[in-house]
């Protein structure tokens, strides 16, 4: 339900322009906060949902394209994406893009 | 009638771009820091070069070792004097070097490949390094790794593996003590100090030793360049060049997370599991030759 997530399911979200992607050849990925000095390991779908975080996908469109990919119930990634992208807010990682879309 | 005192020695070596010298009239000392760093030993060398000095103290027993620009400090054996003269020498390498990754970290060799251990102060690296060294793996060192940022090429910093009383008890409780190390507790050489090699096959992430059975969880790439970023000293470096050369240096690896394992009962279980992970060590005349 959208009430139990900080991240409203219409709600475009979009990575932070400081913050360094880098990917690695397992699939996984460091995100780095230059603000914080701190880094951060995240997997292979985490990756994906970052790079989804365009300003242009909403919390239920990256749900989508996920569930395209992986092998497993669509509640289940809307759900896990959801959380992924509370974790990601709270640290401060990505912005609230757009007019409208603040819960 | 006793043999005539021999004069002081002078060992001259070189670690990465940095000389030293060392006076002293320990013939045993000259041989092991030979054997550590290399280097010529006898004739003149220019007064420019900071110089140890290491001698017996005269009216009890032990040694004393006088490092540039300090006072001199006593020891009560020369295995504890040898250590601190390596521990200046890394120090002082590390604060000029600071174009250099220093990783807290073991190396050692196996026939695919290198091996980084990684972890905290007290997390068993030396303990566990020992034990595979027992079992045939030629070792770097126990204690600090280089990483060239750009090359990736990655070395052992040339040190004596330390062990404690404790480690010792337990290696030698369990059968995994080093023939190499000898019988009697001395200062304990790598088998293959200054070994250069590239980036690292396997990179295994030590956790302070539990009672728990000992565990190795396979771990993200992201997640090993994280933890490394905790035990890297970078002092010259940005964050962005030090992330690149941690992602060059893990991205041919398989990561593990190294658990539990603690005391004598689990030590032959984590020494096992380990060697399992890694394959057969490799000969040491295989490994990279010294700079």
């Amino acid at each position: 339900m959208e009430a139990e997530t900080l991240t409203p399911l219409r709600a475009s979200l979009r990575r932070r322009l400081d913050v360094r992607f880098e990917p690695l050849p397992d699939g996984s990925a460091v995100l780095y906060d230059p603000v914080a000095e701190t880094a951060y390991a995240i997997s292979e779908s985490a990756a994906l949902v970052w790079e989804l975080c365009d300003g242009a996908h909403t919390a239920t469109a990256i749900g989508e394209e996920l569930a395209a990919v992986y092998d497993a119930p669509a509640d289940v990634i809307a759900r896990d994406v959801a959380a992924l992208l509370d974790r990601l807010l709270e640290l401060g990682l990505l912005e609230r893009a757009g007019r409208g879309t603040v819960s | 009638m006793t043999a005539p005192r021999a004069g002081p020695r002078t060992l001259t070596f070189d670690t990465l771009g940095y000389r030293f010298v060392v006076v002293t009239e320990s013939g045993t000392a000259v041989a092991s820091l030979r054997r550590l760093y290399g280097g010529e030993v006898g004739g003149a060398h220019p007064g420019t070069l900071p110089v140890f000095r290491l001698c017996a103290e005269a009216t009890a027993r032990g040694w004393r070792l006088q490092a540039p620009g300090s006072p001199p400090e006593a020891h009560p054996s020369l295995s504890g004097a040898l250590r601190h003269l390596d521990y200046e020498v890394c120090y002082r390498v590390m604060a000029r070097r600071t174009d250099l990754l220093w990783l807290h970290g073991a190396l050692l060799h196996t026939v695919d490949g290198s091996v980084l251990i990684s972890g905290p102060s007290e997390a068993g690296k030396s303990t566990l390094t020992l034990g595979l060294m027992a079992l045939g793996y030629p070792v770097g060192g126990d204690d600090v790794a280089v990483v060239e940022p750009v090359s990736g090429l990655l070395r052992a910093f040339p040190r004596f593996l330390h062990a404690d009383r404790h480690s010792r008890r337990l290696l030698r409780r369990a059968g995994y003590w080093p023939q190499s190390a000898g019988r009697r507790a001395g200062a304990l050489l790598p088998s293959q100090p200054g070994a250069i090699v590239g980036p690292p096959r396997v990179i295994l992430l030590k956790e302070p030793p539990t009672a728990a059975p000992p565990l190795l969880i396979p771990v993200l790439q992201a997640e090993a360049v994280v933890c490394l970023l905790q035990r890297v000293q970078t002092a010259g470096l940005s964050h962005a060049t030090v992330i690149a050369a941690l992602q060059r240096l893990v991205a041919g690896a398989v990561c593990y997370r190294v658990s539990g394992g603690g005391g004598s009962g689990h030590l032959p279980a984590l020494i096992a599991a380990v060697a399992a992970v890694l394959g057969p060590p490799r000969r040491a005349q295989d490994v990279g030759t010294a700079a």
